[in-house]
């Protein structure tokens, strides 16, 4: 068990900046999610915990102590990689023997081998598979032989890059819900990177979203669902993505330009240029009181199995909402759209300013 | 004018000298609508790839017929064929910029505004910057943009796109598929897609084959693919989370069917032809999987929730069912570990199909 913390860290490749200044503090036994595009530094971020990259400046602490100078094997860290590389010649109980065996993190009796194996082939269900060879396991059944790998070694933190990455996405699914019932990860403090948002949200105790080698915001899912810190943040999450319109405040209104969003605004947001953030699902079919409404024309309509992706022109844009299939309008009929105040977001200058319905406490 | 494509029988068997011949397509049979965009889904080694391939003109015909615009067209080589051809692997001129690639062939024909028809498709294919840059600079997915563009500025009669989106990225995924979509519709090619993405399937095409072994499962609209499947196999291939796929046990009453899972209770089905006290697969979607009221249907134990904002989705485990079932709920809706939750489904979406054979009883 051990708490992770990175001060300023940063790190450049030649003259390229991988890390500006990245200061994350995961507390001892979360689950900590690293949420970014490729290239954000997501996986040099673990490889610095690792130990496997010299850092350029400042300091990483594990368990509260300095790791400057402590060769990896001496972090009490479990590494893995998005590779998972199995020894192919190798059975899968010599495959999860092997970390043990190596006699960098300690020495282990056959019994105690055995007892830890059992333990994590039990967790994991490949308990029946300890006598097969890689070549004769399925991808699924690998990628579990290869997280075995990881979990069998007592360590303080897991580290794990895109380790559902390889799998095609119903599997992916079923194994993103089978890490959360681990009991090994639910207790032990686990770094995890993905690009994959939903992962990122079924999994996260908390989320850092990283861009450009800088964390942008660090919060609970629901905080960074309900609350991004920009409109980057707010692409991140949610497929569709967020749909942002710009659109100007004056004389108490704040509308796009050809008019087709068109509202009262908040108080305390007075004349200038925003960008409004709506949510495809934020958006419903029909009038609603309270609600801001968009009328528009039906251009697409996509089944995505119980519901269907609209593709709704408007003005001079178009805006996607998702509705339930039983209730979709045709392509080329005019609908109109809803969405309550408080989920159309406000960026001033590419930051959250609030929503239409207004600026929020900040601790609400 | 975009023509019509018909497949007549037609088969693929490959044969190789000291091995058992494999037979790659089985003989299938498919009518294209001038102006229809098809998918062929299904997964690795179904014979999708194959099929495009023999329409193509890559790979020759084993038997059977393929007519394009009521031309048979198997004896013909593959530029005489009046295609539009998108495959990733399609070799671009590198020396030449993505532009002048894109310009070439209009260009040959002598079109005047070519350069404008470039500047028009690369905007709405999101490549204007990738214009100016030569092949062998582009990751994979700027050159599969750009032979989705090579083969859409053509506007050809009848277009194949082998995979036309798999490395985007998720979110340039849909813009893309939505513009190819809204292209498609504009200039009405007929269209064959290639994919293994069931909802890239299900969201771009008017019909869909879906295929396994060689075979096609069943041909339909995405929504008969999607609320009424042929088969298991269709039934599990579509969907997302996939069907929920358990076995049960028939109970015929006098006001109608149900089925039991496991020992935790039953759910009505609009199926007639199941057997009384037979033992079925019943399939449940997720997404059809809703709270039941007064102690009706199915006891559940939640083993994990996860609480994907969008929607939720509960592993629930299921008394005398040794996988557990999928449900997915309403934003909003929490279930934590062990909670005891009741689930039922509208009877005319809880699916039987036969235990041994897959096939769907009705």
């Amino acid at each position: 068990m051990a708490s992770l913390t990175l001060d300023n860290v940063t790190k450049s490749y030649g003259r390229t900046r991988a890390l500006s200044d990245v200061s994350l503090a995961v507390d001892d036994g979360e689950f900590f999610v690293i949420l970014g595009p490729s290239g954000a530094g997501k996986t040099t971020t673990l490889k610095s915990v690792a130990g496997l990259e010299p850092i350029d400046a400042g300091t990483v602490h594990i368990g509260g102590t300095d790791m400057a100078g402590v060769e990896p094997y001496r972090r009490n860290v479990a590494m893995a990689f998005e590779s998972y590389a199995l020894y192919p010649q190798r059975t899968v109980y010599d495959n999860l023997a092997s970390p043990l065996r190596s006699g960098r993190t300690g020495t282990y009796s056959k019994a105690q081998q055995d007892r830890r194996i059992t333990e994590v082939t039990d967790t994991l269900g490949i308990g029946h598979l300890l006598q097969r060879f890689p070549r004769e396991l399925s991808n699924g059944q690998r990628q579990r032989v290869a997280l075995g790998r990881v979990l069998v070694r007592p360590a303080g933190a897991y580290l794990l890059d895109e380790p559902l990455s390889h799998l095609d996405a119903k599997l992916r699914a079923a194994m993103r819900a089978e890490l959360k019932q681990l009991g090994a990860m639910s207790s032990t403090t686990t770094l995890y990177v993905t690009h994959d948002y939903q992962e990122a949200l079924a999994l996260g105790d908390r989320i850092a979203v990283l861009r450009a080698g800088r964390v942008v915001q660090v919060g609970t899912p629901e905080r960074i669902w309900a609350r991004p810190v920009d409109t980057f943040v707010a692409r991140v999450l949610g497929q569709p993505e967020m749909l942002l319109l710009p659109a100007t405040v004056d004389s108490g209104r704040i509308r796009t330009a050809d008019g087709a969003f068109d509202a009262a605004a908040p108080d305390g947001l007075d004349r200038g240029d925003v960008v409004l953030g709506i949510r495809p699902r934020a958006l419903t079919l029909g009038e609603r009181e309270t609600a801001v409404t968009v009328r528009g024309t039906v251009r697409l309509a996509e089944r995505l199995g119980r519901v269907i992706e609209l593709t709704v022109h408007s003005g001079d844009t178009d805006l996607v909402a998702v509705v339930a299939s039983a209730d979709a309008p045709a392509e080329g009929s005019d609908v109109t759209l809803s969405v309550r105040p408080d989920e159309v977001h406000v960026f001033v200058d590419d930051l959250r300013w609030g929503s239409v319905a207004g600026k929020e406490d900040r601790d609400a | 004018m975009p023509d019509t494509l018909v497949l007549d029988q037609l088969r693929k068997t490959y044969r190789t000298r000291g091995r058992e011949p494999f037979e790659a397509v089985r003989g299938i049979d498919l009518d294209v609508a001038a102006g229809e965009l098809v998918a062929l889904l299904g997964p690795s080694g179904c014979g999708k790839t194959t099929t495009l391939r023999m329409i193509a003109g890559l790979e020759t015909v084993t038997s059977g017929d393929i007519r394009i615009g009521g031309r048979s067209v198997p004896d013909l080589p593959p530029g005489k064929r009046n295609l539009g051809v998108g495959f990733e692997s399609y070799a671009l001129y590198p020396p030449l910029t993505v532009r002048e690639n894109l310009a070439y062939g209009l260009k040959a024909r002598k079109v005047r505004d070519a350069d404008a028809q470039v500047d028009a498709l690369a905007a709405r294919l999101e490549m204007t910057d990738l214009l100016p840059l030569r092949p062998s600079g582009l990751s994979s997915g700027q050159k599969q943009r750009v032979a989705l563009a090579r083969a859409l500025i053509r506007k050809p009669p009848v277009l194949l796109l082998d995979e036309p989106l798999s490395h985007l990225d998720a979110s340039a995924r849909q813009r893309v598929r939505r513009e190819l979509r809204t292209l498609q519709r504009e200039f009405g090619y007929t269209t064959i897609v290639v994919t293994h993405d069931q909802l890239e399937a299900l969201s771009l095409a008017d019909r869909m084959a879906v295929m396994d072994a060689g075979v096609i499962q069943q041909f339909g609209t995405p929504d008969e693919i999607y609320d009424d499947p042929a088969n298991r196999f269709v039934a599990d291939f579509v969907g997302e989370p996939p069907m929920n796929l358990v076995e049960g046990t028939v109970e015929r009453r006098s006001d109608g069917t149900v089925v039991h899972l496991g020992t935790a209770g039953s759910v009505a089905t609009a199926a007639k032809e199941a057997t009384d006290g037979g033992t079925v697969t019943v399939g449940l979607r997720p997404q059809d999987c809703v709270p039941a009221v007064d102690g009706s249907g199915i006891a559940c134990t939640v083993r994990v929730f996860e609480n994907l904002l969008e929607y939720g989705l509960g592993t629930l485990d299921v008394a005398g069912l040794a996988a557990p079932v999928v449900a997915q709920t309403d934003p909003g809706v929490g279930w934590a570990s062990g909670d005891e939750v009741r689930i039922t489904a509208p009877a005319e979406r809880v699916y039987l199909f036969d235990s041994t054979s897959g096939a769907r009883i009705r």
